[in-house]
């Protein structure tokens, strides 16, 4: 096996560089000169004849991940499947009280379930709709006939899946605005817990937010941290990681200072990922898409938001990952399928499928339907279906734009929504 | 932040060190076992009135870390251990990280948790009293192998973010990084993991914006492992240990309050003896004191055995026991 050194520590603004005879620059480990860019991962400091030897040593990521790889390989592959895309109903309890309050409905532990067994009966939503992730309260609760959230989805083919962090913090030593992600402590024992219910993949968000100050390296740094560690700790739980570094639209930069930024934000998340031994094959992304700033002048072209986007994708996303889930962030139902459906049209080198994990762009028109009557129940799973089907042709390049209903006339976008 | 500086200055006062007092329940269970001492929250109650509770204690001990169960506990009087401490001039402390856990991606290592609910616990316990906080990392070496980097740089990414939201709350948060002594790696070993890990650690802080005029430090000695074949005399000790601490703790911590991580008491007092004394001789900027737990109470606990009729005398061996390591921080030009 290959054996290679690198230093661990970060070797920017360190001036003192030593070149080796072809004045190419090394990095020095311990007192011994390494080629850069090379990636150590522990060293066997050896003293005899009263003189340590560096050896270096093969990795240590590996193991643990094993024991799931191929299930997990599967069960992204499934999700990301053509014509297929993510369900977000992973509101916590105080989003989803805001959207039932919207239709007049009261936030009730028997609306929450009746609203979600209206979306988890729906039939033929498995035609569209690979998986869906739930709020913890959802996963351990039950139709009105007893049958588990987790068999009503499985009766209708789609995969259930879990958020699994605990929200956002301020970030010590950041700027203001900026947050990192909680749920490390204890993550393992509760995937482990989930995916003994039944779920079988997980969703973490980081929050990014783009101003003249921000995002921080430290930010940068700080989320993309926790992603890897989330990913590779529900990875050896036999969950499958959504990784969620989102960009909030919230600013006036233009599209190209959110690709700047992005493309960035990607390089640091798939490096921890190698440094955290992710199965990239068992994962997927769920990225917001290059778009500019809510408040930005210029206005662009949902082509121009395609090409941003692929050119983004293409650039900073390893081809081993089986899909990227675009998340809908403040757009209106009918913008997400059609962005989505242009970027779908044009021909591109990535090889992962460009889909949707949408959670407001699929559930407006529902919930507007349904309004908490029984009676509206099929209506509103009418409603849910088109909007999939809407996607699910997106995702494939031929949604006509228009051809499905939506009662979602306005965008989502709220400045400085807080979750 | 001067309020902070002020809080680490007083911890590392010259001539005095700071008492190790919050073994979690789990740990005081073999320990007391032992000993024949139930192990309950009134037997580690009464022990910890044993400590606190000596005359004269605050001559030689600036600072106390307590667990968090000692933290809401009283004396037999009915006063908090908190304000009993503080009434003294001992400033109180919290450990507030929630243990280990093994760190995906390697092969049992670990990670210490805990930043989950940090925020909420600091500005709890500032209320409550405390002035600063100690958060473990823990690193092996194991056949030779030093700890991967990913255990480090995870480590130090926690350290850095554990100090950042202390210091928001006006906690000072104490830097530990503990090598430990189990293995047989030889003193050359251990100078260069240590390196790895202060540098990695101190890295981190600077990119968390930590204020480092504001933290305390508390590494291990530089020592061969315990099994290890030869063991080095303390001037080596002294030399590796200074040196180490040269090249990696800025000069802006206001002072390092060495762990004593399984060494007896006699060695801890001996290593710390020599240190300063080296310490004299070479140009170093820090302060140079002790932070121990087991090397300040062990013969105490001994002495006592949860007798009452043996606490006066449990407490003479401790205060002994803590004379003689402020003396040995004593560091003053001779």
């Amino acid at each position: 096996m290959a054996l290679t050194f690198v230093s661990s520590i970060n070797f920017n603004g360190n001036l003192f560089r030593p070149k080796n005879k072809h004045g190419n620059l090394t990095r020095s480990f311990l007192g011994v000169p390494v080629s850069p860019g090379l990636q150590v991962f522990r060293v066997k400091l050896n003293a005899s004849q009263g003189k340590s030897h560096i050896v270096c040593l093969s990795w240590g990521v590996k193991g643990g991940v094993e024991k799931f790889a191929d299930s997990l390989v599967e069960t992204a592959r499934s999700i990301a499947s053509p014509g297929k895309g993510i369900l977000a109903v992973d509101e916590s309890t105080k989003t989803i009280g805001k959207r039932l309050a919207s239709i007049g409905v009261e936030n009730t532990e028997e609306n929450r379930q009746a609203y979600r067994e209206l979306l988890f009966t729906c039939e033929g939503l498995g035609q569209y709709i690979s998986g869906a992730i739930l709020f913890e309260e959802t996963l351990y609760q039950n139709a009105r006939n007893g049958k588990s959230f987790v068999d009503c989805l499985r009766s209708v083919g789609v995969i259930p899946g879990i958020k699994v962090d605990k929200g956002l913090s301020p970030l010590p030593g950041g700027e203001n605005i900026e947050t990192w992600c909680t749920g490390l402590d204890g993550l393992s024992e509760r995937a482990a817990a989930y995916y003994k219910q039944g779920a079988r993949f997980a969703k973490w968000r980081a929050v990014l937010q783009i101003s003249p100050e921000t995002p921080t390296e430290l930010c940068v740094q700080e989320n993309a941290r926790g992603l890897a560690r989330y990913a590779r700790t529900v990875q050896e739980q036999g969950l499958v990681p959504i990784i969620e570094p989102e960009i909030l639209m919230d600013g006036d930069h233009d599209i190209e200072r959110t690709a700047q930024v992005q493309e960035h934000v990607l390089a640091t998340v798939y490096k921890e990922c190698d440094s955290n031994g992710v199965l990239l094959e068992g994962s997927l992304l769920k990225p917001n898409m290059t778009v500019p700033g809510a408040d930005c002048k210029r206005q662009v072209s949902a082509e121009d938001i395609a090409r941003y986007t692929i050119r983004t994708m293409e650039r900073r996303v390893p081809s081993a990952v089986p899909g990227i889930m675009f998340l809908s962030g403040g757009m209106s139902e009918e913008e997400a399928s059609v962005y989505l459906n242009v970027m779908n049209k044009i021909q591109r080198r990535g090889p992962w499928s460009l889909s949707f994990s949408y959670g407001r762009a699929l559930q407006q028109s529902c919930l507007k339907s349904w309004k908490g009557k029984q009676e509206n129940v099929r209506a509103a799973q009418e409603a849910l279906l088109a909007r999939a089907r809407a996607n699910s042709k997106a995702n494939l390049g031929k949604y006509v734009p228009g051809s499905e209903p939506t009662l979602d006339k306005t965008g989502t976008f709220e400045k400085a929504y807080v979750y | 932040m001067d309020e902070l500086k002020k809080i680490a200055d007083y911890m590392v006062t010259p001539g005095k060190g700071i008492l190790a007092s919050d073994e979690p329940p789990e740990l005081l269970e073999s320990k007391f076992q032992q000993l024949g001492i139930a192990n309950n929250e009134e037997t580690r109650r009464t022990y910890r009135e044993l400590l606190y509770g000596t005359q004269g204690l605050e001559q030689y001990i600036s600072a106390a870390i307590l667990h968090r169960e000692t933290f809401e506990q009283k004396d037999s009087t009915g006063k908090r251990f908190v304000d009993l401490l503080s009434e003294k001039g001992i400033l109180p402390g919290i450990t507030v990280d929630q243990g280990f856990d093994i760190l995906p991606g390697t092969a049992q290592e670990t990670w210490t948790l805990g930043l989950d609910s940090l925020s909420t616990q600091c500005a709890s316990y500032q209320k409550k009293g405390a002035k600063f906080t100690k958060w473990r990392p823990a690193f092996r070496i194991v056949d030779d192998i030093s700890p991967s980097s990913i255990a480090i740089r995870t480590n130090a990414e926690m350290v850095g973010c554990y100090a950042a939201i202390c210091q928001q709350y006006g906690l000072v948060p104490i830097i530990e990084s503990d090598v430990l002594l189990e293995g047989s790696y030889s003193i050359e070993t251990c100078a260069k993991v240590s390196k790895m890990v202060l540098d990695e650690i101190y890295s981190s802080l600077k990119r968390h914006h930590v204020n480092l005029q504001g933290v305390v430090a508390k590494p291990n000695m530089i020592l061969a492992g315990m099994s290890a074949k030869s063991k080095p005399d303390p001037s080596t000790v002294a030399k590796y240990t200074l040196d180490t601490l040269l090249d990696s703790v800025p000069a802006s911590v206001p002072g390092i309050a060495f762990l004593s991580g399984g060494q007896t008491e006699q060695e801890a007092t001996t290593h710390l003896e020599a240190i300063n004394k080296q310490a004299r001789l070479t140009k170093q900027p820090w302060l140079l004191t002790f932070c121990y737990g087991r090397a300040l109470q062990a013969t105490c606990l001994q002495t006592w055995k949860g007798k009452p009729e043996n606490v006066e005398k449990a407490r003479e061996q401790f205060l002994y026991r803590c004379k003689v390591n402020a003396s040995a921080s004593h560091n003053k030009a001779v």
